[in-house]
C-alpha cells in the first residue's frame, strides 16, 4: 500500500487535525526538497517559511473535527502551500482536496495536492488570446464604422497598453516628405518620442529605414529599457510609419507582447488603409473626374460654411458664375476629346491664377464658378471677372489646333445679390444670362444691370 | 410520505437551513474579501414520484452546479444548482475574472465545486450540530446537464424525500438565483424526524 502511494503521480499528505505530517509521499519529498523523515510530526507551519494557507488550515480541522470533505481551489486559493516545480524552481500551481479519514486509529485528513500548473498557463493563453481577440474586435469594429481616425488610433495604443500592463505604445505617422515621423495621438504620460526624424538613432527610426522589426534593450537610465518598433506598411507596401511598444526593466515583460505588436501593426495598417481610402471615397464624391474641381456638392458646402463665417465677420465675398463661350463649337468641330482638353486647360488656368482660399468648381458642361472670399466689392468683383475673361479666352494649342473659347461670367456679392448660398448661386446665374445676352466676353451683375466689355473697356461698370 | 414532517418540524428545518445559509454566506464573504449575502426565501418538499414534473416546473432546463454526497444521521446526496450560464456568472463574479468564453474551464469549474462545498458543508454541518448528530460529507462533484439527468444523479434511491431550497445570491452588486437540493434517503428519514423532534423538545423545555 505505501509502495503504491510512492508511486503516484500527485501529492498525498495525512496530517492530524494540528496540520502534523502523518504521511509525506515521494511526489511532496520532490516538489518541496522536504524528506518524509523530516516531515514527520512537524506540522505545515513549521515545514515551510512561508506560512500554509488558513482555508488549508481550516479544511484539515473540518476534515478532522466535523468529517467534513473540502475542495480547495487553485482560482480561490492562489498559494495554499509553497510548491514549486522541481526541474525549473517556478512556482508549482496547485489545488487540494481534504477528506476526513482514520489513520493509526485517530482522526486525520487526507490531503490530495493535484498540479495544476499546466492547465493554470493554459487558460492564462486562451484568456490573453481572447483578450487580444476582443481588442482586435473593438479596433475593426471601429474602421469598420468609419470612426476618426483619431479615436481609433487612441483605442489602439490604450487597448496595448491595457494588454501590457505597464508598458506604452506610441505610434508615429510619417509625414508626406518622409522626413518626420509624428505621433498623432497626444500622450499624456511616457518616454516614447511624439516627434523624430526619420534619420535619428532610435529603434523607431531604425525601423523606418529598414522596414524591419527592431527589438532594442538598454542598459542607461535614459530610455525606456525596452524598446520595440514594428513599422506600419499599407497595402502598396509604402512605409506608412512605426508602432512602438516599451516598458521599463522594472516591469516584467509583458505577455505575448511580440504577437501584440505584430497584431497591433496589423491593425494600424488596415486602420490607415481604410482611413485613406474613406478619404479618397470623400474627395470622389466632392470632384469633378475630369478636371479635379470642387463638384457642386462641395461648392455648396463650401457656399453654406462661407455665408455663416461672412455674417459672423461682416465680411462680403463674390461668386462668379462662369458659362465658357465658343465651347460648344470646339466639341462640334475637333470632338469632344478637345472639349476635355480645353476644360481641363481652362480649370488649370483659374486655379493657378486665384488664391489658394478661393474656390473652383464645375457644375457641368462648361458651366464654373468661381468663389472668392477675398472679393468683397462690386469693383473687385469685375476686375477679377475681368481678369479670368482674359485668362479663360487665350488660345490652347491642341494636337496642332488652335481651341479657344471666351467666358460670359455673372457676379452675385454677399450679402447685397443674397445672403444664402441659393440665392447667391440663383443670382450668379441670372447675371451670366443678362452677361451673354448682351454679347459674349462680357461680365455681369444682375443689381446694378452692370456690364464690362471684356478687352475695350477695362473695369468699367456699364 | 406527505406526512413525514409535522408543520413544526418544517419550520425547525427551514429555520436550520437559514443558520446554514448564513454560516455559508460568512465563509464566502471572507473567502472572496466582499460581503456576500445569501437568502433563504423558499423550502419546498417534493415527492419523488412528482420531483420530474415540479422540477420540470421550477428549475431551467440547462443545469449546472455542484453535487455532494453526506452520511450520517442522514443520508443522500446535495446540491447546489444553477442556470447553467448563472453557475459560470457566479464564479466569474467570485474570482473576478473578465473572460467571456461561453464554456466553464477547468480551473473554473473547480471553482465552482469548491463554492458549492463550502454552501453544501455550512448546511450540512449547521444541521448536523444544531440537531447533535454527526454527518460526514463526501468531495464535491461539478456538474451539468437538464433535470432529469440531475434526477438521475441525485436519486439512485427508490425511496427519497427531496427538500429544494431556493437561495438568492446578492455579492459585488450583482444578484443571482440558485437552488440547493438535499436528497434524503427515506431508510435515514427516521433518524432525521427523531432528531428533529429531540431538537424541538430541547427547544420547548428551554422555553419552560
Amino acid at each position: 500500500m505505501l509502495e503504491l502511494i510512492k508511486l503516484l503521480e500527485t501529492g498525498l499528505v495525512i496530517t492530524n487535525s494540528q496540520s502534523q505530517v502523518l504521511l509525506w509521499n515521494n511526489w511532496m519529498e520532490r516538489v518541496t526538497g522536504i524528506k518524509a523523515q523530516e516531515a514527520n510530526n512537524r506540522s505545515l507551519a513549521q515545514l515551510f517559511s512561508q506560512p500554509p494557507s488558513p482555508a488549508l488550515l481550516d479544511a484539515i480541522e473540518q476534515a478532522c473535527n466535523d468529517r467534513l470533505s473540502r475542495r480547495l481551489s487553485h482560482q480561490l486559493h492562489p498559494f495554499l502551500l509553497p510548491l514549486s516545480q522541481p526541474a525549473s524552481g517556478q512556482q508549482l500551481h496547485h489545488s487540494i482536496l481534504a477528506r476526513p479519514m482514520k489513520f493509526a486509529g485517530q482522526s486525520a485528513c487526507l490531503l490530495q495536492i493535484n498540479d495544476v500548473t499546466n492547465t493554470v498557463r493554459r487558460e492564462q493563453h486562451l484568456r490573453d488570446a481572447e483578450a487580444l481577440l476582443r481588442f482586435e474586435k473593438e479596433i475593426l469594429s471601429l474602421v469598420a464604422h468609419n470612426q476618426p481616425i483619431e479615436s481609433v488610433w487612441q483605442a489602439l495604443t490604450t487597448g496595448m497598453q491595457k494588454l501590457a500592463p505597464g508598458s506604452e505604445a506610441g505610434l508615429l505617422l510619417l509625414d508626406e516628405h518622409s522626413q518626420y515621423l509624428t505621433n498623432p495621438v497626444t500622450s499624456s504620460h511616457g518616454y516614447l518620442p511624439s516627434q523624430l526624424t526619420v534619420n535619428s538613432q532610435t529603434p523607431a527610426g531604425a525601423a523606418a529605414r529598414t522596414g524591419r522589426l527592431q527589438l532594442a534593450e538598454f542598459q542607461n537610465q535614459e530610455q525606456p529599457a525596452f524598446w520595440w518598433c514594428h513599422p506600419l506598411t499599407t497595402s502598396e507596401e509604402r512605409l506608412a510609419g512605426v508602432l512602438q511598444l516599451a516598458w521599463p526593466a522594472t516591469t516584467q515583460e509583458p505577455t505575448a507582447s511580440l504577437t501584440l505588436l505584430e497584431r497591433s501593426a496589423q491593425l494600424a495598417a488596415i486602420a490607415l488603409q481604410n482611413h485613406q481610402q474613406l478619404l479618397q471615397v470623400r474627395y470622389l464624391a466632392q470632384h469633378d473626374a475630369l478636371t479635379g474641381l470642387a463638384n457642386r456638392s462641395l461648392l455648396n458646402d463650401r457656399l453654406q460654411d462661407q455665408c455663416v463665417h461672412a455674417r459672423q465677420k461682416q465680411q462680403g465675398f463674390a461668386l462668379l458664375f462662369i458659362d465658357l463661350d465658343g465651347f460648344k463649337s470646339v466639341n462640334d468641330e475637333y470632338g469632344h476629346d478637345a472639349g476635355d482638353a480645353l476644360l481641363i486647360e481652362l480649370s488649370r488656368r483659374l486655379q493657378k491664377h486665384l488664391d489658394s482660399r478661393d474656390l473652383v468648381a464645375r457644375l457641368g458642361g462648361d458651366e464654373l464658378v468661381v468663389l472668392s472670399q477675398q472679393t468683397q466689392t462690386q469693383h473687385q468683383a469685375f476686375a477679377l471677372a475681368e481678369q479670368l475673361n482674359d485668362l479663360l479666352s487665350q488660345p490652347f494649342d491642341w494636337q496642332g489646333f488652335h481651341l479657344q473659347a471666351g467666358a460670359s461670367i455673372g457676379i452675385a456679392l454677399f450679402p447685397d445679390q443674397g445672403d444664402t448660398a441659393n440665392k447667391l448661386l440663383t443670382q450668379a446665374d441670372n447675371a451670366m444670362y443678362l452677361a451673354k445676352s448682351r454679347g459674349k466676353g462680357q461680365a455681369a451683375s444682375c443689381d446694378l444691370s452692370a456690364v464690362v466689355y471684356n478687352e475695350q473697356n477695362s473695369n468699367s461698370e456699364g | 410520505m406527505r406526512n413525514l414532517f409535522s408543520d413544526d418540524e418544517q419550520e425547525a428545518i427551514v429555520e436550520l437551513m437559514n443558520l446554514g445559509v448564513g454560516r455559508a454566506a460568512s465563509s464566502l464573504s471572507r473567502l472572496v474579501q466582499d460581503e456576500v449575502l445569501l437568502s433563504v426565501p423558499k423550502v419546498e418538499f417534493v415527492q419523488l414520484e412528482t420531483a420530474e414534473e415540479t422540477f420540470k416546473e421550477l428549475l431551467p432546463k440547462a443545469l449546472a452546479g455542484v453535487t455532494q454526497a453526506f452520511e450520517g444521521f442522514i443520508n443522500g446526496k446535495a446540491a447546489l444548482i444553477f442556470p447553467e450560464e448563472r453557475s459560470l456568472e457566479l464564479v466569474r463574479i467570485v474570482v473576478g475574472n473578465e473572460l467571456s468564453a461561453s464554456e466553464i474551464s477547468e480551473l473554473e469549474q473547480d471553482t465552482l465545486a469548491e463554492l458549492g462545498n463550502i454552501l453544501l458543508n455550512s448546511c450540512l454541518a449547521s444541521l448536523a450540530n444544531l440537531l447533535k448528530r454527526e454527518i460526514n460529507t463526501a468531495l464535491p462533484e461539478a456538474y451539468s446537464g437538464d433535470y432529469q439527468r440531475m434526477l438521475e444523479v441525485l436519486c439512485d434511491q427508490q425511496d427519497s424525500l427531496i427538500m429544494l431550497v431556493q437561495i438568492d445570491f446578492s455579492l459585488r452588486q450583482r444578484n443571482l438565483q440558485g437552488y440547493l437540493v438535499f436528497i434524503i434517503d427515506l431508510n435515514s428519514a427516521t433518524g432525521f424526524h427523531s432528531a428533529l423532534q429531540d431538537y424541538l423538545a430541547d427547544l420547548l423545555g428551554n422555553d419552560l
